[in-house]
């Protein structure tokens, strides 16, 4: 197995761990980081998969891709970290009521 | 919580475990079957002389996927205006206390260190053009040093809160205002005349770089409402 498939492997495996806390935890810090976390799976694969034929040359267009992503992961990182704080000001909970118990 | 909601909880849990193993499982089975793929590399080496640039991930960035970045820089702006009109004064969960007297090995600290990262995000910015490095990452690092002069009690000047709106919304005027006008000459979308091409980059990673800096401080930090 070439390294570069552990490396795609390993993506995906922090990706569903992600995905598992994103649905088993009601606290919205949680969720927030849960969805870092995958997101962070998602670059990973992507960079393991742009080098998967040539690993001394891998293709420029999916890093261009991640470093986008991690942009844009970051500034929607701020607005939900908003969101949060306006809900937590709103309710006095860090979660929100309508999901079950 | 009553035993039953812990044995709910539990079974939740199980199944959601059982759930995320399975599609793991499945994604795995897809991912070993990838065919092998040279991508777009070639291309790019052989295009390279005429992106202005000689590091593929900032040619690909600025210049062959311009329009990417152009978009991104739009949804920096997006996230911003977000987040001004959801937060107010209110909102702030712990309210900043200024440390008085103002922490001394801090403060000489934050003196020491501010143009050594200045230094750095411009160096990023500059090695862009050749080596891992570019816009976003200068701004990032220029945003950290925005953020702890914050942490460190040591508010900007007042002039600062009058750029900051104009900063802002400035890399995504520049970076819409430089494709407007080479449209406007008869090329396609941010299709640059290569032989400006790496001045054209330059002038627009300058401007992104400002203008993210001030985003993300803005962002994280609400440093200017300090005073």
């Amino acid at each position: 197995m070439k390294t570069t498939m552990l490396f795609s492997i390993a993506g995906i495996a922090v990706f569903f761990i992600g995905l598992y806390c994103l649905m088993a935890y009601r606290h919205l810090l949680k969720k927030i980081i849960a969805v870092n976390v995958m997101g962070t799976g998602v670059f990973l694969f992507i960079v393991s998969i742009a080098a998967r034929a040539n690993i001394l040359q891998p293709d420029p267009v999916p890093h261009a891709m991640v470093l986008t992503g991690i942009v844009v992961t970051v500034s929607a990182t701020a607005f939900g970290l908003a969101l949060f704080k306006r809900i937590y000001y709103e309710t006095g909970k860090p979660y929100l009521d309508n999901e079950d118990k | 919580m009553s035993e039953k909601d812990i044995n709910s909880h539990l079974i939740k849990r199980i199944f959601l475990g059982i759930l995320t193993t399975g599609l793991f499982l499945i994604m795995l089975a897809v991912i070993i079957k990838l065919p092998e793929n040279e991508g777009l590399e070639e291309i790019i080496r052989g295009n390279i002389d005429k992106s202005g640039v000689s590091n593929k991930v900032t040619a690909v960035l600025l210049n062959f996927r311009g329009y990417d970045t152009l978009i991104e820089v739009g949804v920096l702006l997006l996230a911003v205006a977000g987040v001004l009109s959801i937060r107010t004064a209110d909102t702030e969960i712990i309210r900043y206390q200024s440390v008085k007297p103002v922490d001394a090995v801090l403060s000489a600290f934050s003196r020491l260190i501010a143009p050594l990262i200045f230094l750095v995000s411009c160096y990023l910015l500059f090695a862009g053009a050749y080596a891992p490095g570019g816009a976003f990452q200068a701004g990032s690092v220029l945003a950290a040093l925005f953020v702890l002069l914050r942490l460190s009690d040591m508010p900007p000047p007042r002039w600062i809160n009058v750029i900051t709106a104009g900063m802002i919304a400035s890399g995504f005027l520049v970076f819409l205002a430089i494709a407007g006008v080479l449209m406007a000459t008869g090329v396609n979308l941010l299709q640059y005349p290569s032989e400006y091409a790496g001045s054209i980059i330059f002038f627009i990673e300058t401007a992104i770089m400002a203008s993210t800096a001030f985003i993300f401080a803005e962002l994280f930090s609400e440093w200017r409402h300090n005073r």
